[in-house]
């Protein structure tokens, strides 16, 4: 680590010695908001300012900002759709300005001429070549959706709950899931938020949006992800903006979001705070082949439709940002803090044949966050940001009630009447429990740029986590509470990356260099006559990865790109040093899962004919995994395991997302994934053929699709209201739950799910009060993302929005 | 002693090695040395087991006859359903297949119609009568069948902590129609070495006793660790049958280590109304006579197959002493060690010898549970070497030869994958 240090330092030394004369540059904000003289705001009108080729859009609220804008003056053009555009000049001179623009409501039919090209954000990172879909959660903000919901809606991503509101999430990325996969908050990984701050319980409102970055991950968001990773990007304010809603529906969910921010248009001070409620029974109606009765004398099964009775979901959350943007010696320096906490019933165990009715668990926890950014730092053209978070998170699990209950919510009792105990000591799942988990993770990503020539970037970042977790369980006997290991894990990775663009930026590459470095340490006590000793175990590993991500614009309408990473995941802590109440023996010699993944994509459009406007993305992908981590055989008085390297597998596959949008009246959204994940280890270690060979992936959805189709009202009823019909379909096709090539009658297998979601949407004219009403699985089908765990059936929900201030 | 041959014949059925003579010499009551034992089965169901960790697949498939031809499981055969391991029976009769789903904790009864065809008739959860969904069972014969688990507890005095208590919680199932029968939670004594039971399985029943084995460990207060260890007294716990009640223990003085059998058979009563059951590491054959252990009866198979250690799960008994077992070499390793080298021997109990058989190198019977005895008198085990393609075997009971086998039907096997047995 020392040697990355010494290079890190040594090149910016060199960054130094290269630049010109420093020269006092500080930049400037430009924000403001796009109306109409109603007060409705105009949502992505174009604001465009010519002389440093800059342009962004408005946003639901009318709002736009450029945050770093070189001092000096300007003209401003803005164009809302369908109207003329106006140009405004501005003076940058001194201090950072807003803007009010208020536009005439009766609508002009002449087209302008302007040849303004202008792409989202989503759109910039995608034309670096990486394979990524953005979800952008703001339009769906007023509905009723849950972030989860919007997300499993991407191409190539599904999302794998256990049940309801507030259940156990995992994601699956073309084929990979699990810990392939790796989430992030602002590029910080999810880990360090806890989890009661998580995708499932953070509100879209929340969300800017979503990047899911499939197989290859940029060189800035550096974590040892095989897969892929999804980054969700928080919203920042832009403008002073106050914002509730409130969400009832089915099973006796309430969610609550408020939302408010200042920011003082000349000093560039900004404050927000944001809270977040969630609070729902969960006790939607399960059957199947492991929902029953079991009669206590005879052991006979009764096949009911149940209800839930022991999963309610409380979550809670506030986020605090204060800080200031466009300021002399930084571009953003913000401060932020997030307390969360939730709580959650546990109905049921691994599977739904085992019904609990007391166990539950609660989480809390603590964020402070740091962020700095600033461009032309030191020297024109070296840019730094920096975030740092500091977290605590406390997790209990309460398991202190043995009696076994029934899935009619009741206890079973024998025939005097008294409860019948699980056989585990005083609790459902296991000994009573009241254990705590204490976790500590401290998280610095920090990114270096310098623009060598207008051609050229090259950047360094630095990624450290540390994370230590102890347990305690203050019902177990202090002997033992003494003797309770605690975990260490450091991470730290340094990438390299350089950007290019050639051919008036019509060709653009990113070649990434990773070194990975983790440090894992378990300190295990023993009595050693009355005294406790603690041995440490240890175990350094360091490995490196590399990518490339390659964009081409062919036409300004087609762009290829392509990208492919030698990606790795470093073994986990209990992988490496074991865990001895789960039975892991240590297995120090374990190597990092790797895969070479491969992505080439298309974008094509928005081509449009008329009111007609199209575009599509495809994308080809190869993940070619190998030394997966797998669980070694057990033995026989020991009964213990270890892990060892033996997995290969490897996922072929594509997605295709078309969009269209008539007269931005009708907007369809559809996509279709399909991967050929197969098994692709041959031989076993002695040379034996594995039977399954190829075979497809147990108990993995591959073939999934997603139709989004929305209908906008103008002027319904009343002069600028909209009123918004919307369906979504979601299709997942059926999938076995063992190996597919193998046996013909009696297969497990998850059947095909077909979902539809019907919603409808109001906005006042004065854009302040939206409502929203929605109804999901309207087929009340039996739905699974994991086998023998259902889903909620057909549920309704409405939502109120009001925005006194946006 | 008519109860007493009732209880033989049953205990005999539990080896699923059938003794159809055995109803006749109880009625006619003839010398029984003399005759040739024979199954009755209609089906034989071949059982394989896919994944050797975590989360398994068994498959079953049923054939009239195992002679010829070739067995695969490749779009053939039933999955039979589990949460996390399927643990199956086969009943004399060859008419019917019982399962436990591991991790469910439901038994199945399936009426086999041949090939992949299995007609489930009774399902049963032990649930709530256990207390787990993660119970252990053994079929005893065509009507019996016990569940048991175990359940410890560490106790402490002012804060020290002074010994484990183990409850064994146990059932009897009536298979006819998968009825939950005698139940009884039992405090198992306590043992003067300071370990304790924490598995009991494989349970055999004779003269109004069920004799389960055992697994023994320790418990280190200054570490927080169980103490894993085969040094202790080998170990039976006996409980009257049916009631489940009166548990006792009783110790071997001559061999040591574990007696559950992992997941095959280890105890079986022979026509003179003895237990022989197997101690697995090291491996040898001690006898248990009017309800005591025999410490005179030793058979240490290291010994009858001049080897230094034989380590062994389960065995297989024939009939007129005759036994067949799956053995691996533990001078070089573990038997979970799939580098370890096993075999196949069979075994005369009243002449105390062993005789290795001449069946592939390279095998890994770890996970071998069962095999049976033929309508043909031979009995048949499903031996395939590790990952490779391999063959139902059909020992002769009355060769001693090292070759005293006919090859059968062919198995298609692969890496991973296990011929579980024939049941």
């Amino acid at each position: 680590m020392r040697a990355l240090y010494l290079l890190s330092i040594s090149l910016l030394i060199s960054f130094n010695c290269y630049s010109k004369t420093p020269k006092e540059t500080s930049l400037k904000s430009l924000s403001g908001k796009v109306a109409y003289k109603n007060g409705a705001p105009a949502e992505l009108a174009l604001v465009y300012i010519k002389q440093i080729s800059k342009s962004t859009y408005t946003d639901e609220n009318g709002n736009f900002i450029f945050s770093d804008i070189p001092t000096g003056k300007y003209s401003v053009f803005i164009k809302a759709y369908e109207r003329n555009g106006i140009t405004v000049k501005v003076d940058l001179t001194k201090k950072s300005d807003h803007l009010t623009i208020v536009l005439e409501n009766n609508e002009s039919a002449t087209l302008d001429n302007v040849t303004v090209t202008s792409k989202s954000k989503g759109k910039i990172i995608k034309e670096k070549g990486f394979s990524v879909a953005i979800a952008n959660t703001q339009k769906l903000a007023i509905q009723n959706l849950q972030s989860t919901e919007i997300l499993g809606r991407t191409a190539g991503v599904k999302i794998r709950q256990s049940g309801g509101l507030g259940s156990h999430t995992h994601f699956n990325l073309n084929g990979l899931s699990g810990n392939s996969v790796r989430v992030f908050i602002d590029g910080i990984p999810i880990r360090n938020y806890g989890e009661s701050f998580s995708l499932s319980s953070i509100p879209p409102a929340m969300i800017e949006r979503i990047e899911t970055y499939k197989g290859v991950l940029p060189a800035e968001l550096t974590e040892d992800a095989l897969g892929g990773g999804i980054n969700i990007i928080l919203k920042k304010s832009i403008g002073t903006h106050l914002s509730a809603s409130y969400s009832y529906g089915s099973f006796n969910t309430h969610q609550v979001n408020i939302d408010g921010g200042y920011r003082n248009p000349i000093t560039n001070f900004n404050i927000d705070v944001s809270t977040f409620l969630n609070s729902t029974d969960n006790n939607y109606e399960v059957w199947g082949d492991n929902v029953y009765v079991i009669n206590p004398n005879t052991g006979k099964i009764k096949y009911v439709r149940a209800e839930r009775f022991h999963d309610k979901y409380k979550s809670k959350g506030i986020k605090t940002n204060i800080g200031y943007t466009s300021i002399k010696w930084a571009d953003e320096i913000t401060l932020g803090f997030i307390i969360s906490d939730m709580e959650n019933d546990i109905q049921t165990g691994p599977v739904m044949d085992i019904v609990y009715g007391n166990r539950k668990s609660k989480r809390t926890s603590k964020i402070l966050s740091f962020k700095y950014r600033k461009k032309n730092i030191i020297t024109n053209g070296l840019s730094l940001n920096t975030f740092t978070s500091f977290s605590h998170t406390n997790r209990t699990v309460i398991d202190t009630v043995p009696y076994m209950y029934s899935w009619q919510g009741k206890i079973i009792r024998d025939n005097n009447g008294d409860p019948v105990n699980w056989q585990s000591n005083g609790g459902e799942a296991g000994d009573a429990t009241l254990a705590k988990n204490k976790e500590i993770n401290i998280a610095n990503r920090t990114g270096i740029y310098y623009q060598l020539h207008p051609q050229h970037k090259i950047g360094l970042h630095y990624f450290y986590n540390r994370f230590t977790r102890d347990i305690d369980d203050p019902l177990r006997p202090q002997a033992e509470r003494d003797l309770t290991d605690t975990r260490y894990l450091t991470k730290q990775i340094i990438s390299y990356s350089y950007e290019s663009n050639f051919f008036a930026k019509k060709l653009k590459t990113n070649l990434f260099y990773k070194q990975y470095k983790q440090d894992v340490k378990l300190s295990d006590p023993k009595k050693v006559g009355q005294e406790i000793v603690a041995t440490t175990y240890k175990k350094d590993i360091s490995h490196n990865g590399y990518g490339v991500a390659i964009s081409f614009a062919i036409t300004p309408k087609i762009f290829i790109l392509t990208s492919a990473e030698k990606a790795l995941r470093m073994p986990g802590i209990s992988e490496l040093l074991g865990n001895t109440s789960d039975n892991i023996q240590p297995t120090y010699t374990l190597l990092p899962e790797t895969s070479t993944n491969f992505n080439l994509g298309f974008l094509l459009g928005t081509y449009t004919a008329k009111k007609h406007h199209f575009n599509i993305e495809t994308n080809f992908f190869i993940r070619d995994i190998k030394n997966l981590i797998t669980r070694g055989i057990s033995g026989s008085i020991s009964d213990t395991y270890g892990f060892e390297n033996l997995g290969k597998v490897k996922s072929t596959g594509y997605d295709v997302e078309l969009k269209y949008n008539y007269n931005n009246r009708l907007f369809i959204t559809s996509n279709f994934s399909n991967f050929n994940a197969r098994y692709n280890l041959r031989y076993d270690e002695f040379g034996s053929e594995y039977i399954y060979y190829k075979d497809r992936l147990r108990n993995a959805p591959y073939l999934t699709a997603n139709t989004y189709v929305e209908y906008k009202f103008n002027d319904f009823i009343k002069k600028n209201s909209k009123l918004s019909i919307n369906y979504n379909f979601g299709y997942t096709h059926q999938f076995y739950r063992n190996w597919e090539s193998l046996a013909s009658k009696g297969k497990a297998y998850i059947p095909t799910q077909t979902l539809h979601d019907l919603g409808i949407s109001y906005t006042a004219p004065n854009n302040k009060i939206a409502v929203s009403f929605n109804a999901k699985n309207i087929t009340d089908k039996q739905v699974f993302d994991n086998w023998a765990m259902q889903k909620p059936g057909r549920s309704f929900y409405l939502k109120l929005t009001y925005r006194p201030i946006f | 002693m008519k109860t007493n041959l009732i209880s033989i014949s049953k205990s005999l059925l539990l080896t699923t090695a059938f003794v159809s003579t055995l109803f006749i010499s109880c009625e006619s009551n003839d010398t029984i040395e003399d005759k040739t034992p024979t199954g009755t089965q209609e089906f034989y169901n071949v059982a394989f087991g896919v994944g050797s960790t975590g989360n398994s697949a068994t498959f079953v498939q049923a054939f009239p006859d195992l002679k010829e031809g070739s067995i695969s499981f490749k779009g053939e055969g039933f999955e039979v359903p589990s949460v996390r391991t399927a643990r199956i029976y086969g009943t004399p009769s060859g008419k019917f297949l019982y399962n436990l789903s591991y991790g469910g904790g439901i038994l199945y009864k399936y009426e086999i119609n041949g090939a992949s065809n299995y007609n489930q008739l009774e399902e049963t959860s032990v649930q709530v009568a256990m207390g787990t969904a993660y119970p252990r069972w053994k079929v005893l014969n065509e009507d019996d069948a016990l569940v048991h688990a175990i359940n410890t507890e560490k106790i402490y005095k002012d804060g020290v902590y002074t010994h484990t208590d183990a409850k064994a919680i146990l059932q009897r199932i009536e298979l006819a129609d998968l009825s939950l029968a005698e139940k009884e939670e039992v405090a198992i004594p306590q043992t003067a070495d300071d370990l304790h039971i924490w598995r009991i399985d494989n349970p055999t029943i004779q003269n109004g006793k069920a004799y389960y084995g055992v697994a023994k460990r320790g418990y280190d207060p200054n570490t927080d660790e169980n103490i894993r260890t085969d040094e202790y007294k080998a170990t039976t716990l006996v409980v009257d049958y049916p009631s489940l009640k009166n548990p006792v223990l009783l110790e071997s003085e001559v061999a040591k280590g574990s007696t559950y059998g992992y997941r095959a058979p280890v105890y079986h009563v022979d026509e003179k109304g003895d237990i022989y059951h197997l101690t697995s590491n090291p491996a040898k054959l001690v006898r248990i006579k009017n309800g005591t252990y025999d410490d005179a009866y030793q058979l240490d198979l290291s010994t009858a197959l001049g080897m230094t250690q034989v380590g062994a799960n389960g065995w297989y008994y024939v009939g007129n002493g005759i036994a067949y077992a799956p053995y691996y070499d533990a001078s070089v390793g573990s038997g979970s060690d799939k580098t370890t080298p096993w075999g196949v021997t069979r075994i005369d109990l009243y002449n105390k010898t062993a005789v290795k058989l001449n069946v592939p190198s390279n095998l890994w019977m770890w996970y071998y549970q069962s095999g049976v005895l033929g309508k043909d008198g031979k009995f048949h085990m499903a031996i395939a070497p590790l990952g490779e393609k391999g063959n139902i075997y059909s020992f002769d009971p009355k060769s001693t030869s090292p070759d005293g086998y006919t090859k059968g039907a062919e198995l298609d096997n692969g890496a991973d994958s296990f011929y579980i047995g024939i049941y």
